[in-house]
C-alpha cells in the first residue's frame, strides 16, 4: 500500500473543550508562552517527578500527537521568551491547549499539597513569619528558585527583576495560587481564557 | 415543587432554592431541573451571617467573583466589565488577601435611599478559590438554572486597563511640562541676546589681545584682536600660537567681509534653507574623513557660501575655533571665487557654523532668518553697508 500524502493532522478531540482565541497569526502571544512554562516550572518544583509526570500526562490524555517525547516538550517550553535557549519558533494554539490541559490535569493531582502550602503561607503571613518557617513551603520555594535560575536567561530584563530570593518567592507563590485555580471544575477554561486576557483582538 | 441545591466546599457553601416547572411525574428524572430561583444563600468562613438574596444577587455574585478570578489568573484587570454589575466587588488587598464587598441593596434588591456601607469580608486565596469553585460547580450543573449566562472570554486588547496607575503614567509628562515652565520662567528674565554683527569701529578700539601675533596687513597699524577681524584685514584668521599659519584660508585673495560688502546677500529663506542643507552635507561628508575630534568646546565659524553652495570664505568666531581649525573640514576646503549671478553681482550667504565635540555640525544663517524676503533684503544690505559709510 502506498500513501502519497501524509494523513491530515487530526487534532486530539480533547482540545475541543477549549475555544480558539482570536489572536493575530494564530500563534500564542508572548505572555501565554511565558505563563505556561512558568506554571510547568511550579509543578516541577512541587513534584520531584514533575517532568516525567508531564510526559505521562501527555500520554494518558491522548496528546501524544502533539507532545511526542521529551524533546518536543522541551521545544514547546522553550518558546518561553525568558528561557536561556529560547526558541524562536511560534507556539501554536493546539500546542498551547495541550500544555494547558496537562497543567490542569497535574495540578488536580496536586490539589492537596497546593491547598496545604497556600494555607500554611496564609498562617505565616498572619504571624508575620517568612516562608522559611514552613518546611514544605520552604522546600517548594527553594526548588522553584533553583529551577528558575538554572533555566531562565539572566540577561533578559524580566528575569533581572527576579534576582532576589524575595521576588522569586513572590512569583512562586503567585504561581501556586494560580495552580489552585487550575484544580477547579472550570479550571481548564479559566486558565485558558486568562492566558489570552488583553491579547485577543 | 421546591428544590434545594447545595454546593459545598471547605470554606464556602452555596445553597440555591427554587422551583421546577417540570412535571415530576412524567419526568422521572432523578434530579429535576431547577428553573426558577427563589432564594440564594452563600455561607463563607469568616462571615457570621450568610449572604442571602435573590436572583439579582446571584447574578452579581457570579459576575463579580468570576471576573475577579480571571484577573487573579492573568493579572489583567477585568474591572471595566462589571460596570453594570457593581454591587459585588472584589479587590486584592494583600498578596494573599482578597476583599469581597457587597452593597446591601444587592441582597434585598431594593434601591435604598441611603447608602449604608457595604458588607465586607476578607478572603484568603484558598477561601476565594472555594467561592469560585462553588460557583463553577453550580454552572457545571446542567440541572440548575441553565439559563444563567457564564461569560468566560478573554479580555480584548483595547479594553485592557494600563498596568501603571494614571498618576504614574502622567508623571514623566508632568515633569516635562513643569520643567519647561520653570525653564521658560527662568529665561524670561534673561535679556534677549543681541545678534552679533561685524562692527569694525568697536573692534579696532578694543585693546589687542596679547596672544595674537601681529597681522601682516601693511596698512593697519594696530593689529586687530584675535576674535574679530576687520574688513580691511586679510581674510584669514591671525595665526594662533598653536596652529600653523598656512591654512588654506590665508591664501584666499578675497576676504569674507569685503565680499559681503560687494556681493548681494542671499536672504530668501527658501534659498537659505537649500544652502544650509548643502553646506551641512558637504561638511559632514568631509568631517567623516577626519580623525576623531579632540576639542571639548564647540568651534564656531562664520562661513560664506556663494549661490552654488561653494564655500568662498570663513572666519573663526571663537578662540577654540582657531586652535582646532585643523580638526574640522573647513581647513581643507579649496575656497572658490564667488560665482557671479546673472546680474553680474556675486551673491553670498553667510552662516554661523558650529562644530560640536560630539560630532554634530549646526548651521544657522549668520544674520538670522529674515522675517519676510523683501524687507530683510534691504535690511541686511543696509546693515552690511553701514560700517562702510
Amino acid at each position: 500500500m502506498q500513501v502519497n500524502s501524509p494523513p491530515a493532522q487530526s487534532q486530539p478531540t480533547i482540545l475541543d473543550i477549549l475555544p480558539d482565541p482570536n489572536v493575530p497569526d494564530g500563534a500564542c502571544p508572548r505572555r501565554t508562552r511565558q505563563q505556561l512554562d512558568l506554571l510547568l516550572l511550579a509543578i516541577e518544583a512541587l513534584d520531584l517527578g514533575g517532568s516525567e509526570a508531564i510526559l505521562i500526562a501527555a500520554r494518558d490524555l491522548d496528546l501524544k500527537s502533539i507532545i511526542k517525547n521529551r524533546v518536543t516538550l522541551w521545544r514547546l517550553r522553550a518558546t518561553n521568551p525568558l528561557r536561556r535557549n529560547s526558541q524562536r519558533r511560534p507556539l501554536s494554539i493546539a500546542e498551547a491547549k495541550a500544555l494547558t490541559i496537562i497543567i490542569c490535569h497535574l495540578s488536580r493531582r496536586l490539589t492537596v499539597i497546593v491547598r496545604q502550602l497556600l494555607l500554611a503561607y496564609d498562617q505565616l503571613l498572619e504571624k508575620q513569619l517568612t516562608p522559611e518557617h514552613h518546611l514544605r513551603l520552604a522546600r517548594y520555594l527553594e526548588r522553584f528558585r533553583a529551577h528558575f535560575r538554572s533555566r531562565m536567561n539572566p540577561k533578559r530584563a524580566t528575569v533581572m527583576e527576579y534576582t532576589s530570593d524575595e521576588r522569586l518567592n513572590e512569583l512562586a507563590l503567585n504561581l501556586l495560587g494560580q495552580l489552585l485555580f487550575c484544580t477547579g471544575t472550570a479550571g481548564v477554561q479559566r486558565l485558558w481564557s486568562s492566558l489570552f486576557d488583553g491579547e485577543v483582538v | 415543587m421546591t428544590i434545594q441545591r447545595q454546593y459545598s466546599l471547605p470554606n464556602c457553601k452555596l445553597i440555591l432554592e427554587g422551583l421546577t416547572t417540570d412535571n415530576p411525574v412524567d419526568g422521572g428524572a432523578a434530579r429535576p431541573l431547577l428553573s426558577m430561583l427563589t432564594r440564594v444563600e452563600c455561607r463563607l468562613t469568616g462571615l457570621e451571617k450568610p449572604l442571602v438574596g435573590g436572583r439579582d444577587f446571584l447574578e452579581h455574585l457570579v459576575a463579580g467573583v468570576s471576573e475577579y478570578a480571571q484577573s487573579y489568573l492573568s493579572h489583567v484587570s477585568h474591572r471595566h466589565r462589571r460596570d453594570r454589575l457593581q454591587t459585588v466587588q472584589l479587590h486584592r488587598i494583600d498578596r494573599n488577601l482578597h476583599r469581597l464587598s457587597i452593597q446591601p441593596q444587592a441582597l434585598d434588591g431594593t434601591q435604598a435611599a441611603s447608602f449604608p456601607p457595604p458588607m465586607e469580608v476578607d478572603l484568603n486565596t484558598v477561601q476565594l478559590f472555594d467561592l469560585v469553585e462553588a460557583i463553577d460547580q453550580f454552572h457545571a450543573d446542567a440541572q440548575t438554572l441553565p439559563d444563567l449566562e457564564f461569560n468566560l472570554t478573554p479580555l480584548p486588547k483595547r479594553s485592557v486597563a494600563p498596568k501603571e496607575p494614571a498618576a504614574q503614567r502622567l508623571l514623566p509628562a508632568a515633569l516635562g511640562v513643569s520643567g519647561l515652565a520653570v525653564a521658560a520662567a527662568a529665561l524670561f528674565f534673561l535679556p534677549v541676546p543681541e545678534v552679533r554683527r561685524p562692527d569694525p569701529t568697536t573692534s579696532e578700539a578694543t585693546p589687542e589681545s596679547p596672544i595674537a601675533s601681529p597681522s601682516p596687513s601693511p596698512d593697519v597699524t594696530s593689529p586687530p584682536p584675535a576674535a574679530v577681524t576687520t574688513p580691511t584685514a586679510p581674510a584669514a584668521p591671525p595665526p594662533s600660537p598653536t596652529t600653523d599659519t598656512n591654512s588654506t584660508a590665508t591664501t584666499t585673495p578675497t576676504d569674507l567681509d569685503t565680499l559681503a560688502q560687494t556681493a548681494t546677500n542671499i536672504s530668501d529663506p527658501a534659498e537659505l534653507d537649500r544652502l544650509t542643507a548643502e553646506l551641512q552635507d558637504q561638511l559632514y561628508t568631509a568631517w567623516a574623513e577626519k580623525p576623531d575630534p579632540t576639542f571639548a568646546e564647540p568651534l564656531e565659524y562664520q562661513v560664506g557660501v556663494d549661490e552654488n553652495g561653494q564655500i568662498i570664505g570663513y572666519k573663526y568666531a571663537n578662540d577654540p575655533a582657531l586652535t582646532y581649525v585643523n580638526e574640522i573640514p573647513l581647513s581643507d576646503v579649496q575656497l572658490a571665487a564667488p560665482a557671479s549671478s546673472a546680474t553680474g553681482e556675486p551673491s553670498i550667504a553667510q552662516f554661523l557654523v558650529v562644530f560640536r565635540p560630539e560630532g554634530v555640525v549646526e548651521i544657522s544663517p549668520w544674520y538670522g532668518v529674515p522675517p519676510a524676503p523683501g524687507e530683510s533684503n534691504t535690511d541686511a544690505g543696509s546693515e552690511a553697508a553701514e560700517p562702510q559709510g
